[in-house]
């Protein structure tokens, strides 16, 4: 299998062909990293534009970077971390006392898609879980998600954690979720705020850049 | 005449039915409270972690212990009203964030709002119920649970109809009995109903199961309503959003039945779909209005009273796209027979927002929609062959009696929509709306407060001060 191939079997979400292939080109003797960046990422760089104009929907999407994954996750092991291309490393979660996670899942899948590495805290994650992430993943960026107007509340007390152990200093800090304003980000001293998930990534894009 | 709107066809039915047995039975339903699940263990439910398999004896029990339909109870016992039994009750919003009037943009909805709307909705006579955190206000609380507590207080406070509850936990619930109780000074019955939402697929949150226990061993009245959204936290396909939804009502009215047999549970269900490029909640969804019409007539499967639908719409303000929506979800929900109907009117931005001219607007959308659901009445009377005769070919009926003892009981007027001739120079994108807000702004000026016995507010307040070290802030 050639890359064209296996960029075409991303954007199909072909995760058999994918695996398949990378084991191919591996075998072959193909370099590791060239596999991903030529293989793999511009597959999904494809996915992202259809998404973006309306062709491809979110389904499609987690099955195209679900593909991508798996070959990714052959070529990992032979790969230093640091050298495996990404565009930074967002550490993602839904503020204490809340479960909504629908929104929270989609900027994380974005954000995956567009080539950001993103840990997913999950739901209901206290301050101090945030800041244990945060000194153990060292993210570029921390999301955090909530939907009531009382768990809001849970955003500002993150933040307050993570000044504590200066933790503020080299991450950025954004929020969102239905009741989040940019209004309420600037008042609890978040350095962004996004109404949804694509300006959620364009948001991530100016942090790194 | 009076036969409602289904979508399903018994065989279809059943087959749901018995997918959803087999999914409580196979797959099983996650309960994340100890006591929960020792109940379920204690009648024979297998339990494995936090997964409790319910064997279908045990539903088939549940169901034949739960009540048909029951009279939750207003604190003026006129304005009580029958769940289930083929009424249609239309209650207020719920847990709305912001408000909107007058044309202004939205902002965040404060205690002053709480009232009004309270006030309005005890004035409406589309609305059966009132109160239960119609918008959850920003405001001076030195607490959350104070913030609940004051809902629930207010909603006592100013209106006499039957309460719609608050369920955050057990300490809010708790505080939902305790004022109820205290409004109803001490007299028996089902006098609160509050929602428990299932987190879908198959999943019930330790809160929300400290509340059920709570309601369910004082007999107080629950919905249990998931709000699954197909694609993301239920099937893709509304049958099968219908198989995990079924199941998890049952699961949850399952184990209200065991707490406390003969309590009233409604076969709640809010699902709808997931918008395929945002993933936001759609209600203003034709999936949707198929789901309240398959909900309905499950719950009428069952012989339980059934919560669904409302006047949805997923629009920004009360326009175009708010008036197609809101129509197409109540009219079915109505046409359907939906029991209970939260957020009946006022909704905008998909739950998001309180308008308050279409707390009104929708009030026509509701008559509208019960005028539909009326149907044609034939009978010797309404085929008026007399009238017919005796004005004959080319006559009018204007002034016939027959006319006059029928139209008004006939033909609903709505109070809003325009019927009149062309007029120069009015400004036709404003006119409606502005009748709406002169009909709110004029209903709050004629407002008097329902009071309760001095020795009950009394009470009210002292165990407000006593919990919370400060008095309610109540007339605003
Ligand atoms: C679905 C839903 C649920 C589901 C959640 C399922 C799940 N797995 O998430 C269930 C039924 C479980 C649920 C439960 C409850 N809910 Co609810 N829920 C909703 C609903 C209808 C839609 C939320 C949703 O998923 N939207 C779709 C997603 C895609 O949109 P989103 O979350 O806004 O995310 C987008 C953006 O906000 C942004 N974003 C989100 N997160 C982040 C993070 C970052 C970093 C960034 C940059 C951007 C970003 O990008 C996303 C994609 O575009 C909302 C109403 C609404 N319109 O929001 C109510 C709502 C939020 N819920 C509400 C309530 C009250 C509750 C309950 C308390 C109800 C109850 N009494 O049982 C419980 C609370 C449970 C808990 N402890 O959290 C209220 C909140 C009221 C308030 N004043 O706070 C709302 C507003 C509805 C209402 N009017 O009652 N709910």
């Amino acid at each position: 299998m050639d890359f064209k191939g296996m960029n075409e079997h991303v954007l199909k979400g072909n995760v058999e062909e994918v695996t398949r292939g990378t084991q191919e080109m591996l075998e072959s003797g193909a370099e590791p990293l060239r596999i991903i960046s030529e293989g793999l990422i511009p597959g999904m760089n494809v996915v992202g534009g259809l998404f973006k104009k309306g062709e491809m929907f979110v389904p499609e999407v987690m099955r195209s970077a679900k593909a991508m994954s798996a070959g990714i996750a052959l070529v990992r092991p032979l790969i230093a971390d640091s050298d495996i291309p990404t565009r930074g490393t967002v550490l993602m979660g839904t503020v204490r006392g809340d479960l909504h996670d629908i929104g929270k899942n989609l900027v994380s899948m974005m954000l995956e898609s567009q080539g950001f590495t993103v840990i997913d805290l999950g739901v209901n994650i206290t301050p101090e879980q945030f800041v244990a992430a945060a000194e153990k993943h060292r993210p570029q960026i921390i999301g955090m998600s909530a939907l009531l107007t009382t768990t809001m509340l849970a955003m500002r007390e993150t933040i307050k954690a993570l000044q504590e152990v200066n933790l503020t200093d080299g991450i950025k800090v954004m929020i969102g979720g239905a009741p989040v304003t940019a209004a309420f980000a600037k008042e609890i001293g978040a350095d962004g705020y996004a109404p949804d998930a694509g300006s959620a990534v364009e948001l991530c894009e100016q942090f790194v850049a | 005449m009076n036969s409602w709107l289904e979508v399903l066809k018994p065989e279809e039915i059943e087959e749901i039915h018995a997918a959803s047995l087999e999914v409580l039975e196979d797959v099983g339903v996650e309960f994340q409270l100890e006591e929960a699940r020792a109940a379920f263990q204690a009648h024979g439910a297998r339990v494995a972690g936090s997964r409790v398999y319910i064997p279908r004896l045990l539903i088939e029990q549940a169901l034949t212990a739960a009540p048909e339909r029951f009279l939750l109870e207003a604190r003026n016992p006129a304005r009580s009203v029958w769940i289930g039994g083929g009424e249609t009750v239309f209650a207020p919003p719920a847990g709305c964030v912001y408000v909107q009037a007058t044309g202004t943009a939205r902002r965040s909805a404060v205690p002053a709002d709480y009232i009004d709307l309270v006030r309005l909705v005890h004035q409406s006579t589309h609305y059966g119920t009132n109160g239960g955190g119609i918008v959850i206000p920003e405001g001076d609380f030195g607490s959350d649970e104070e913030k609940f507590a004051w809902l629930l207080l207010a909603g006592h406070w100013y209106s006499d109809k039957p309460q719609m509850g608050l369920n955050l936990g057990a300490k809010v619930s708790r505080l939902a009995l305790d004022f109820s109780r205290m409004a109803f000074g001490g007299r028996p019955g089902c006098r609160i109903l509050g929602t428990i939402n299932p987190d879908s697929p198959l999943m019930f949150s330790p809160e929300m199961l400290a509340s059920l226990l709570i309601y369910a061993r004082e007999g107080q009245g629950l919905i249990v309503a998931p709000c699954s959204m197909a694609i993301a936290t239920s099937p893709a396909t509304l049958a099968g959003t219908l198989v995990v939804n079924n199941a998890e009502i049952l699961a949850g009215l399952t184990l209200a039945q065991l707490v406390r047999p003969g309590t009233p549970v409604v076969y709640g269900n809010t699902s709808t779909i997931a918008d395929m490029k945002t993933m936001a909640i759609a209600l203003g969804a034709p999936e949707l209005s198929l789901l309240v019409l398959g909900t309905a007539q499950m719950a009428r499967r069952y012989r339980l009273p059934s919560r669904a639908g409302g006047s949805l719409t997923d629009a920004k303000e009360p326009d175009m796209q708010a008036g197609l929506e809101s129509m197409l979800s109540l009219l079915s929900t109505v046409a359907g027979g939906v029991s209970i109907v939260m957020h009946a009117g006022g909704i905008l931005d998909s739950f998001l927002t309180l308008s308050y001219e279409k707390l009104i607007i929708d009030e026509d959308t509701g008559g509208m929609a019960k005028r539909f659901q009326r149907g044609i009445e034939v009978n010797r009377e309404t085929l008026a062959l007399e009238a017919i005769a005796d004005r004959g070919a080319g006559g009018n009926f204007l002034d016939h009696e027959h006319t006059l003892k029928h139209f008004r009981n006939e033909i609903w007027r709505p109070q809003l929509s325009d019927r009149e001739v062309y007029q120069e120079g009015r400004d036709y994108q404003a006119y409606t709306l502005a009748k709406a807000t002169q009909a709110w702004q004029k209903r709050l000026e004629g407002y008097s407060r329902p009071v309760l016995p001095e020795e009950v507010e009394r009470e009210m307040l002292d165990f407000y001060h006593q919990r919370f070290g400060s008095e309610p802030v109540l007339d605003v």
